[in-house]
């Protein structure tokens, strides 16, 4: 492989220059090294001696040259009048001359040679083709490009920012059909071998949710259908009721609540119906004592006053009944334990 | 009464209403009457002096009082108090500040004919009010003669199943032989701290029996 000339793989090569100096031999090396290593190779260095020899040798070759154009230009000069007149000689018709002859020999030989070129073009054209297949049938050539090409150092020197500074990325999306694209994979093979966590853990989920419309995600959802299909006994029986009253701010949430809706909605003649009032008036009657309400309002004959006299008497009467039975049982007893009636 | 009716009577004296009274209760009660007849008869005496003294008054001089006149009369104006409050009250004046109302052997009011009896029998025989120290019912001799009833009863008005109709008194439902209308309902739930029970009255109501 030949090394790209001002490349910063190598800066010294320059083997036009060689050619220029006549140092062929020296520019083969250097490009025989260059194409068998693929890594760039330093021009020999000459000795002062052997630069004196070749600055010899191209005097020598400098003054030659310019004595053979002299020469040359000399002879042909001399000569000029003679062959002007061998290639158009006098007393002879233009026609049979050796220039008008050698002309149209000329030309006869261009039309064949370009009829031979478009002939050998149509015999390329036809077995190259075939040959190409049939090497390429024997030949693994991406073995061999691997074997023989470094494609790090292409790689390495070709400016990929500037060539898909030149795609038009948008026009190649355009024309990818993506849902085709998409049916091919296997999403769940895909997402089985991917690190969920560690993608998550990448993803700072604050800004996320930060950015995403949740009214309008929740106005394309179908509250109704959702709710359809809610298992609501399973859920309710998972539930921990007890922890989401504890986080509940109930004072907050009643402090909220219209009350005068929530009565007016209420049946509340059904719920008299299911009430005792009767009974339970009863029971506060007991409690309150009416009666001793109405008597201290009423100042009647009822007044404390007399409600203790009747007291006393009662007391007075269940007293004196016991003393006086007292006295007759012990009679009877005694009667009945043997004394005469 | 039933239980979701309302007792104007104090707690801790339900357990005895429609029960018997006792002796102390009705000798407070008859001295109150006895003060009342009193009142009654000294107020007939001034309204007589009064009236004497209006009809001549130069010729006015104060009435010797007749010890038997004065005594007859009382005996008979105390008669008929007591027969007017037992027959249209069923209560006198006494009977109404200690609580006891007269009842006949049902629980109803005694009609006019045993009321005026009943009457007549207290004032000229009110020794017979002592049996109700030894009869097991508190019942006094009159009582027993009469087939009447002294009992406890804190209602001051009766209510309209007490009030007299065309065809004859109603039971009265505090009256403990009552056979209409059950008794109170607190009596039967409430200790009774008389042994004079309802039971042993309606048993035998006359204690000969016994």
């Amino acid at each position: 492989m030949r090394a790209f000339p001002g490349s910063p793989d190598a800066p010294d090569v320059r083997p036009v220059a060689c050619r220029d100096r006549g140092l062929r031999e020296t520019g083969t090396l250097v490009s025989k090294e260059l194409t068998t290593s693929g890594r760039p190779v330093a021009v020999p260095q000459l000795g002062p001696e052997a630069r004196l020899a070749l600055d010899v040798a191209l005097g020598v070759a400098g003054v030659t040259v310019g004595a053979a154009v002299v020469a040359v230009r000399t002879v042909h000069r001399v000569t000029a009048p003679l062959t002007r007149l061998l290639w158009h000689p006098p007393l002879v018709p233009t026609r049979f001359h050796p220039a008008t002859v050698v002309a149209d020999l000329a030309r006869t030989g261009g039309a064949d040679r370009e009829e031979l070129r478009r002939r050998a073009e149509v015999l390329l054209d036809a077995w190259v083709p075939a040959l190409v297949a049939a090497l390429v049938e024997r030949i693994d050539i991406t073995q061999l490009v691997e074997d023989n090409v470094d494609l790090d150092q292409i790689v390495s020197t070709v400016d990929l920012d500037a060539a898909v500074a030149r795609v038009d990325l948008d026009a190649a999306v355009a024309r990818v059909d993506l849902d085709a694209a998409v049916a091919r994979v296997d999403l769940d093979t895909a997402v089985a071998r991917v690190d969920l966590d560690g993608v998550v853990s990448l993803v700072d989920l604050d800004a996320v949710v930060a950015r995403v419309d949740i009214e309008a995600i929740v106005d394309r959802i179908d509250l109704d259908a959702v709710a359809a299909k809610l298992d609501v006994d399973a859920v309710v029986a998972r539930a921990d009721f007890d922890a989401v009253i504890d986080r509940i701010d109930l004072d907050a949430v009643a402090a909220k609540l219209d009350v005068d809706a929530v009565v007016a909605r209420a049946d509340l003649d059904a719920v008299i119906e299911r009430i005792d009032i009767v009974g339970i008036i009863g029971e506060v009657l007991d409690v309150i004592d009416l009666p001793a309400i109405i008597r201290d309002s009423s100042g009647s004959m009822a007044s404390e006053t007399v409600r203790g006299v009747r007291m006393t008497g009662i007391n007075a009467d269940d007293a004196l009944s016991r003393v006086v039975e007292r006295a007759l049982f012990r009679r009877r007893h005694h009667n009945a334990s043997g004394a005469p009636p | 009464m039933t239980g979701s009716e309302i007792s104007p009577v104090p707690r801790e004296a339900r357990p005895y209403q429609g029960h018997s009274a006792g002796l102390v209760t009705r000798i407070v009660a008859n001295t109150i009457d006895a003060l009342v007849v009193g009142v009654i008869v000294g107020a007939i005496y001034l309204g007589f002096v009064a009236f004497r003294f209006l009809l001549d008054p130069r010729t006015f001089v104060w009435p010797s009082g007749n010890f038997l006149v004065s005594l007859t009369t009382t005996l008979f104006i105390a008669t008929g108090y007591l027969a007017l409050g037992w027959w249209l009250l069923g209560r006198t004046y006494g009977d109404h500040v200690m609580g006891l109302r007269v009842v006949d052997r049902r629980g109803r009011r005694l009609g006019p004919l045993r009321a005026l009896l009943r009457a007549a029998f207290c004032v000229f025989f009110p020794i017979g009010l002592f049996w109700c120290i030894v009869s097991p019912e508190r019942r006094s001799v009159q009582d027993v003669v009469l087939w009447t009833r002294v009992v406890y009863d804190w209602v001051a008005r009766p209510g309209a199943s007490q009030r007299k109709t065309l065809l004859g008194e109603a039971p009265m439902a505090l009256g403990p032989a009552a056979t209409s209308e059950p008794v109170a309902e607190h009596d039967s739930h409430a200790p009774t701290r008389s042994r004079y029970r309802r039971e042993d009255l309606e048993e035998s109501p006359d204690p000969s029996e016994r």
